[in-house]
């Protein structure tokens, strides 16, 4: 944005600002919906009211944003299809988690997956904040764990954890997903939230 | 939808509608705190007095748009609420107008102290010269400032002025005044303004649009009720105008 123009031209608080625009109204005439007449008014007021000028200059922004194709956040449809596609991913590793189990003659393999994490996995992730962890019953409380979810790990020598866990706090709290990967004995984990 | 239309309860537990205003919040603020307070503070504006903000909407235009103006109302609202006019120190503001539009610009909006000895001189507020100038914002630059922790750096801030200048090419105004040295550029801007303020309404929010915020023509068109090729030339037409006032005040592009 010039940030001379942008200055000089940005509409100053006056006293018209007291009495804002109606938002509907200001997301209608950024919907280009409004009849003539409102529109002439509302352009009125916002030549010179500093803050309804700055709700539809964001406000612009975010439905250009929308349009443009790169929208704030992913829409539904292709949420649930990523889902789709993460469940289809972890159905693919636990079965070749199994057949590797079952080879096990081969060279050791490489085994990730993706996980919901939910209050069992929180806690152990919760038991303190080291990086990493050699306890022994910690890591059979976190095989059986991942056992329920059905990946067959018969064990690790190390779990190493990308960076400390916190758990969020807020009521929106965001979901999370713990990225598991055991390569030569060792279980990488990560976590990671959903955007 | 809202109102008769819709469990206002519902929009919020939606994940999409979270994420959005969380987006929102983190594209107004750097910092990780106020990211997380604005968030807050939105959601919990929303559920106040029984959902009355989302229980407003009539239906009229569309819910996204809606919300995106509720969003970012809010948002002003709590910046205000944080970083308002109150929040300017008592001791900046016992040096008069001219010294809180110069923390208003170096500390919020993040100008540089240079920048901000422009605009003074086209708004009128300081009579004095660059020099008087220097000297005198000294207790000024001593201030706490939170939102710009470079504050009181006064060689460096105009270099790390976080205004996004890129748009100037495509800004025809813009890329003049970056031009011209600083008698001119104050010459200039004050006949940008004054030419803009006789300009119609619709005249006025296009240009503040398209060369103040850089927003596309054809979103600004749509929304003042012009094709986007007639705002074009509408664009055109004005341009020239701006031109001729400048030209006939002895500003040119060096």
């Amino acid at each position: 944005m010039g940030k001379w123009l942008n200055n000089t031209l940005k509409p100053a608080d006056s006293a018209e600002s007291g009495n804002h625009a109606d938002l509907e109204d200001l997301a209608r005439l950024v919907d280009g919906t409004l009849d003539s007449a409102e529109r002439k008014r509302l352009l009125r007021h916002l030549n010179r009211c500093g803050k309804c000028y700055e709700i539809l200059q964001e406000t612009l922004k975010e439905v250009s944003i929308e349009t443009s194709g790169k929208p704030a956040s992913i829409a539904w449809w292709k949420r649930k299809s990523l889902y789709a596609l993460a469940a289809s991913i972890l159905i693919i590793f636990i079965i070749g988690g199994q057949l590797v189990n079952k080879f096990r003659t081969q060279p050791s393999p490489i085994i990730s997956a993706k996980l919901t994490l939910d209050q069992e996995l929180k806690d152990i992730l919760l038991e303190n904040n080291a990086l990493q962890w050699k306890s022994v019953q910690r890591m059979q409380r976190l095989i059986s764990v991942l056992h329920k979810k059905g990946l067959q790990i018969k064990q690790f020598d190390l779990v190493v954890l990308s960076k400390p866990y916190y758990q969020t706090k807020s009521l929106f709290g965001p979901e999370e997903i713990l990225h598991i990967r055991i390569e030569n004995n060792v279980a990488y984990l990560e976590v990671k939230e959903i955007q | 939808m809202v109102g008769n239309f819709m469990d206002p309860e519902k929009i919020l537990i939606s994940s999409d509608i979270l994420g959005r205003i969380e987006a929102i919040c983190k594209r107004h603020f750097s910092n990780e705190n106020d990211q997380n307070e604005s968030y807050i503070f939105i959601i919990d504006s929303l559920k106040a007095d029984d959902f009355k903000r989302l229980r407003a909407y009539k239906g009229q235009s569309k819910l996204t748009t809606y919300l995106y103006s509720l969003i970012n109302a809010l948002i002003i609202d709590f910046r205000r609420k944080k970083y308002g006019r109150r929040r300017i120190p008592a001791g900046v503001a016992r040096l008069g107008t001219w010294a809180e539009a110069v923390y208003r610009l170096v500390c919020w909006q993040k100008f540089s102290f240079d920048d901000a000895y422009d605009f003074l001189q086209i708004e009128g507020l300081f009579e004095g010269s660059y020099e008087q100038y220097t000297e005198e914002i000294a207790p000024i630059q001593k201030a706490p400032c939170r939102e710009n922790p470079t504050f009181q750096s006064l060689n460096e801030v105009g270099s790390k002025s976080l205004q996004n200048i890129n748009g100037a090419r495509s800004n025809p105004l813009e890329s003049l005044i970056g031009k011209l040295d600083r008698i001119r550029r104050i010459k200039a801007l004050k006949i940008i303004r004054e030419t803009t303020a006789k300009l119609s309404q619709e005249d006025q929010l296009l240009v503040r649009l398209v060369y103040g915020s850089e927003q596309s023509v054809k979103a600004a068109a749509n929304m003042i009720g012009f094709s986007a090729s007639s705002a074009r030339r509408r664009l055109k037409s004005l341009l020239n105008r701006y031109r001729e006032r400048l030209l006939s005040a002895g500003i040119r592009e060096p």
